[in-house]
């Protein structure tokens, strides 16, 4: 059962059950969110308050809820509901009377059994206020809060309405009414006057202490008081009629005799246009005297708004203009901003609109919110008229009307997908900050994913497409807008999505090297990096074969056989990366074919030599067979590899490692087996590398007369150097030969070799 | 640079700006958790960040141990002892799945260990968080142990010097050209995008090669989905953006460099503008040698141009930088005698305050510089250096001809290292514009019998990227 309804601050229903539930609801009736407050109770009363925050002036909407065991729950915000237990209240049986006050800091309980008083801050102790009203009364049956939440009035069951601040320590007016009934309602007219239901109608103005006089207005059927911020709206089956205390810019310019200066504008400016006589001169010079034409202006101009009438709002806006023509420093900005102001006031006060907010309340809402509020009521177009009248950031305006605009488009379940998005995409264009693809998600939920997909093409964040099209199921898609953004993080997380639709991996491999390059290549290298096992490496070395990838699969084998351990082994698998080529491949297949042979031949030389071998490269092998002096054995393996004997490689070898080995008649004798096809230089080179210059000496004669110089350098001989570089004439070797020497016992040569650059310098 | 105006063109880009923006970054995800940390870390970032900020600052900032995380395996796991007063553990890692399950490991280990103790764990992404690595933790039933604490910090382009910002990634060429792996297509766009919301968005992009074509199509991309935002207002500070891919050009990086700071780089390799020597090298130089009094103190030296030395001279031929050094020790010395003329007070008060710190800083710089000079020379000074130059600039020249050159042979069997062999290999097929299929075999054959069958992937890779391929046959 439904025990009360109320607003939230942003307009949304509360609907409060008695089994504690409470939904919030749009202004269309579609349920937002829903909680509940109370476990092991029904709900009673309620109370829904708004709290305002001091800093930033919004309104936060919470509730009380009071429980049929007189427990008291507190939803101090009902969009972030955190269920909150005020303290027992003190003593048992039926409240009659409570409110609630609200502050930044804290939130308080008044409530009234009988004689007793309860205040009951939210985390303090309750307390019994003993306070001497001053009247008799034997019970409080109603309290009810300014809208500011500063003043309380309470009602008791003599006829007595009391007004008290708020923490109940002072009685500030005191009201006897005819009747000794309850009120049924009591609202609050700012904090300056009390509107009380009774048989009628009462206003009560709070004059002086003790009040005497009231109106009383007569309705001739049931009337409902609904407490603004500056008013009140008393609601009857016929009529909405607002109730407000006189602004005081209005009460200046038109209390029967005012003396404030603005008056005497407003009169000047009658004066002149209407009655055309002279006066309005008078008036001006009477104000210029006081020297408060400023003031007179200020005061027209915040009068203005203040009017419901454009009528009024307009003589008062002219007397104000009327001031400015006499005023040498006037400044049109805040007479501008009114007249912005009150034109908006007045479009949404419209009754097509029906919003009929006072001035204050708008400036209290801020336009922000007013375009909420239209944007909830659905006026799209005038939101947007008001957005670029008052030039309004695109965040805080035409975005946010545009999206909800198509949110709402998207939930015309009548209307064609084609058609919807066509219009989405006609207003919104590419306005920058628009997400399409929330939209999209919306379109989604509403269970249209054809229109989602239409809408997510508008859309130019991939990060925010793909998301929903793996949520639609549109693998393509997906893929092709991820690849497209070039994110791979986003292309990888589509993969894996769509990986999980193929029964194995290989056919998961297959389709997308067909479909999708990039795509392949980054799967391909997510295997690479993260196939650490010999389960994964295999598996990754599948897929390369399946995907003709033979040379980067021979690759993989390779750097597997090379970290076995035995021969066997290696071979074996070196056999079987040779294998993948199925002969065509010949130059790379030759190549495996050697390492096989490379590897037996030195099993055997390990098993005959007791040296190790393994992991030597072909050449290391002849190397340290020379060096061994195992010449025949390298004169086998060379043959057995097809190295030319008279290629530059093997003189090379050979002479370095006879020449590292010391074995000198062995590289003489091969310096004499055939011309050398290095030339001579490298044996010289290759001696003086083991400090032999004994041995050096031998082949220098068969060096070419090009690379004597440099041999005679390497082998220390720097004087016969001098003399071949001073034969030569080349001032450059000579100075090679300079740097070459100490200079500390080579004093001479080095004297000498400077006389003959001085020599071949002159030449 | 191609504006006309000298009031833009003073106004250089300030990397520190950007610098600046890193370490603010950085370091507010220590600073928004109160208590001691504990940093695990991925070795190859302890560099990188350093560069942003050193551990001084962290430790200010409440980070009592770090550890390399890939140490933190089975037998060195995290444990009690480790975690004594620690609150908050960070890992800081670069998104690899292997990492991921590290830190599973590791975290599930604490919390069995430490069933009573609450322990926040975090991660930090450089330079971004993924989807994958998401999946991983999940999976590994870690995920929920993080629960907000996984952030990302965009350090890709790591400002190296005031002119010179680097991805530091050795991997990339691999990945890019041999793999088509465009990740990192998407991570340079997207630096490039935070140096444009710092230093405004650069008017005119030019470009060559098929994924720089790409990167501005990223760029631009990235534009259009950010929509017209508060970027727009800055003034551009950078005129133009040039993209050049790496293999337009394949010929520079395998010459030897032969400026000073290029050949540092060849012979001990500068990372992170940081050089170590090793420290035989140091001492070698003969005692008596004038230019080497004092031996340097540290084997790692900062090469960056807040040294006025060494930004003169890193761009020089190596040849040429002994005039700047001597004029500075004239200049020096010329202070020294400043000095010892110094008489009263005052005057020695005014040079110790302004000239002694600059000249202390200039000594040590000269003598650090002196003494890698001399290194240096010595190894250019040699035949085998002299002759591999002496081949390079030969082939260069397209002498190199279609025959194997005999160098380069001659060097792989006397066993020279297989990267300088390699480099002059490219060198001769990149002038060559691609090998005839024989003299490709020949070389190819040459190095696997010379280095082994281990160097077969090398070569495959090469032959895949295209640094070493086959000329078309046009006939």
């Amino acid at each position: 059962m439904i025990i009360g309804i109320g607003w939230t601050s942003s307009e949304d229903l509360m609907v409060i059950f008695e089994s504690g539930e409470i939904q919030i609801r749009s202004l269309y009736g579609q349920l937002k969110s829903l909680f509940n407050v109370i476990k092991d109770s029904r709900a009673i009363d309620f109370q829904i308050f708004n709290t305002v925050n001091t800093y930033t002036g919004s309104y936060t909407t919470g509730c009380v809820i009071l429980s049929a065991k007189n427990k008291l729950v507190l939803v101090k915000d009902v969009y972030d509901p955190k269920i909150q237990q005020f303290p027992d209240i003190p003593g048992s049986g039926e409240l009659d009377s409570w409110c609630i006050i609200s502050t930044d800091k804290n939130c308080t309980v008044l409530a009234s059994r009988q004689n007793d008083l309860y205040q009951i801050v939210y985390g303090g102790v309750p307390q019994l206020l003993r306070l001497n009203f001053g009247v008799e009364y034997n019970s409080i049956k109603k309290l009810c809060v300014s809208f500011s939440h500063d003043l309380v009035a309470l009602n008791t069951d003599t006829g007595y309405l009391l007004v008290c601040n708020n923490e109940i320590t002072r009685i500030i007016h005191k009201y006897k009414a005819d009747t000794t009934e309850t009120a049924l309602d009591i609202a609050w007219i700012s904090n300056k006057a009390i509107l009380a239901l009774w048989d009628n109608l009462y206003l009560i103005p709070l004059g002086s202490d003790d009040i005497k006089n009231h109106f009383e207005i007569y309705y001739s059927s049931p009337c409902f008081l609904i407490q603004e911020l500056d008013g009140v709206r008393v609601v009857t089956s016929t009529s909405n009629i607002f109730y407000q205390v006189v602004p005081k810019p209005l009460r200046d310019i038109f209390e029967i005799a005012s003396i404030d200066v603005s008056s005497a504008l407003f009169e000047a400016s009658i004066a002149f246009y209407e009655n055309k006589n002279q006066k309005a001169e008078e008036y001006i010079r009477s104000i210029k005297e006081k020297g408060a034409l400023e003031d007179a202006i200020a005061n027209c101009i915040q009068a203005a708004p203040h009017e419901f009438e454009p009528k009024y709002q307009a003589e008062v806006l002219r007397a104000s203009l009327f001031g400015r023509y006499f005023d040498d420093y006037a400044n049109a900005a805040s007479y501008v901003k009114m007249c912005q102001t009150i034109r908006v006031l007045n479009a949404i006060r419209h009754p097509q609109i029906g919003l009929p907010l006072t001035y204050l309340e708008y400036e209290a809402l801020s336009p922000s919110v007013v375009i909420n509020r239209l944007i909830t009521r659905r006026h799209f177009a005038l939101a947007i008229e008001i957005c670029k009248y008052l030039n309004m950031t695109d965040e805080e305006g035409i975005i946010k009307i545009l999206s909800n605009w198509a949110l709402y488009k998207v939930s015309q379940t009548d209307v064609e997908d084609n058609q919807i998005a066509a219009m989405i995409k006609s207003k919104l264009g590419d306005t920058p900050g628009i997400s399409y693809a929330e939209i999209a998600r919306r379109a989604i939920s509403a269970g249209r994913s054809g229109l989602a997909i239409r809408l997510l093409d508008y859309e130019v964040k991939a990060s925010e497409q793909v998301p929903l099209y793996i949520e639609i199921d549109m693998p393509e898609l997906a893929i092709k807008k991820a690849m497209e953004s070039g994110d791979t993080d986003l292309i990888y997380m589509v993969l894996f999505w769509y990986k999980n639709k193929f029964n194995n991996v290989s056919d998961f491999m297959k389709d997308i090297s067909k479909k999708y390059h990039i795509a392949f290549s980054l799967m391909l290298q997510y295997f690479r990096q993260n196939s650490q096992d010999d389960k994964a490496i295999n598996e990754f070395n599948d897929i390369l074969n399946q995907q003709n990838l033979i040379n980067e699969q021979v690759c993989s084998i390779i750097n597997v056989a090379l970290k076995q351990q035995t021969a066997e082994k290696k071979k074996q698998m070196f056999d079987e990366a040779k294998r993948l080529y199925l002969n065509k491949e010949v130059f790379n297949t030759n190549l495996l074919n050697d390492e096989i042979k490379l590897i037996k031949t030195q099993e055997n030389l390990e098993r005959n030599y007791g040296k190790k071998f393994d992991g030597k490269s072909l050449y290391e092998t002849l190397g340290e067979l020379i060096r061994l002096k195992l010449l025949d054995e390298a004169e086998k393996i060379r043959k057995e590899f097809k190295i030319s004997d008279s290629s530059e490689s093997w003189w090379h070898l050979k002479v370095k490692n006879l020449a590292k080995a010391s074995c000198w008649d062995e590289l003489e004798k091969f310096s004499k087996s055939k011309k050398s096809p290095i030339g001579y230089e490298p044996f010289v080179n290759y001696c003086m590398d083991a400090n032999n210059v004994q041995e050096a000496k031998k082949y220098f004669p068969k060096v070419a007369a090009d690379n004597r110089f440099n041999c005679l350098i390497k082998m220390k001989c720097l004087a016969d150097a001098l003399d071949l570089a001073y034969q030569k004439k080349d001032i450059q070797q000579v100075n090679i030969v300079i740097g070459k020497c100490d200079p500390s016992s080579q004093k001479i040569l080095i004297d000498k070799a400077k006389m003959y650059r001085g020599e071949l310098i002159n030449k | 640079m191609t504006t006309t105006s000298s009031h833009l063109s003073s106004d250089r880009v300030n990397l520190l700006d950007l610098k600046e923006w890193l370490r603010r970054e950085f370091l507010s995800f220590f600073e928004d958790c109160p208590g001691k940390k504990l940093i695990a870390w991925d070795k190859q970032l302890t560099q990188p960040l350093g560069l942003i900020a050193d551990y001084r600052v962290l430790k200010e900032r409440g980070v009592d141990k770090m550890m390399d995380l890939r140490e933190l395996t089975d037998t060195r796991i995290l444990k009690k002892e480790d975690l004594s007063d620690v609150s908050h553990i960070f890992f800081i890692v670069k998104p690899k799945l292997e990492l991921m399950s590290l830190i599973a490991h590791n975290v599930l280990s604490v919390e069995k260990e430490l069933k009573n103790e609450i322990k926040e764990f975090h991660i930090l992404f450089v330079p971004r968080m993924t989807h994958l690595c998401e999946k991983k933790l999940t999976d590994l039933g870690v995920y929920g142990s993080f629960k907000k604490n996984l952030k990302e910090i965009f350090l890709d382009l790591i400002p190296l010097d005031n002119d010179l910002l680097s991805m530091e990634n050795s991997q990339l060429f691999k990945d890019l050209f041999l793999y088509n792996d465009p990740t990192y297509i998407y991570n340079i766009a997207k630096s490039l995008m935070t140096i444009q919301s710092l230093y405004g968005i650069i008017p005119n992009i030019y470009g060559k090669g098929k994924y720089s074509r790409m990167i501005a199509d990223q760029i631009l991309r990235m534009r259009r989905e950010m929509g017209h935002n508060q970027e727009t207002q800055i003034t551009p500070k950078i005129d133009n953006l040039i993209l050049i891919d790496r293999n337009i050009d394949l010929i520079t990086p395998m010459m030897i460099q032969l400026t000073y700071e290029g050949l540092i780089d060849e012979n001990f390799g500068i990372k992170y503008t940081q050089l170590e020597i090793p420290q035989e090298k140091i001492k070698k130089p003969n005692q008596d040698d004038k230019l080497n009094v004092v031996e340097m103190k540290k084997s790692i030296v900062i090469l960056n141009s807040s040294d006025s030395l060494f930004a003169e001279i890193r761009d020089r031929n190596f040849n040429a930088i002994n005039p700047v050094l001597s004029r500075t020790a004239k200049e020096l010395q010329q202070t020294n005698e400043e000095k010892n003329r110094l008489q009263s007070v005052s005057q020695l008060r005014m040079f110790v305050e302004k000239t002694l710190k600059t000249y202390q800083v200039k000594k040590t710089s000269l003598e650090n510089h002196m003494t890698i000079a001399e290194i240096i020379k010595e190894l250019t000074m040699s035949d085998e250096f002299f002759e591999k130059l002496l081949t390079q600039n030969d082939l260069l020249a397209g002498l190199g001809g279609e025959k194997p050159n005999s160098y380069i042979i001659n060097s792989m069997s006397r066993g020279e290292d297989i990267y300088t062999v390699m480099r002059l290999i490219c060198l001769h097929c990149a002038v060559n514009n691609g090998f005839k299929t024989s003299l490709l075999e020949t070389y190819k054959r040459e190095i696997i019998r010379a280095y082994g069958i281990k160097y077969f992937e090398l070569l495959n890779n090469m032959e895949k990227s295209n640094i070493l391929n086959q000329q078309y046959q046009s006939f």
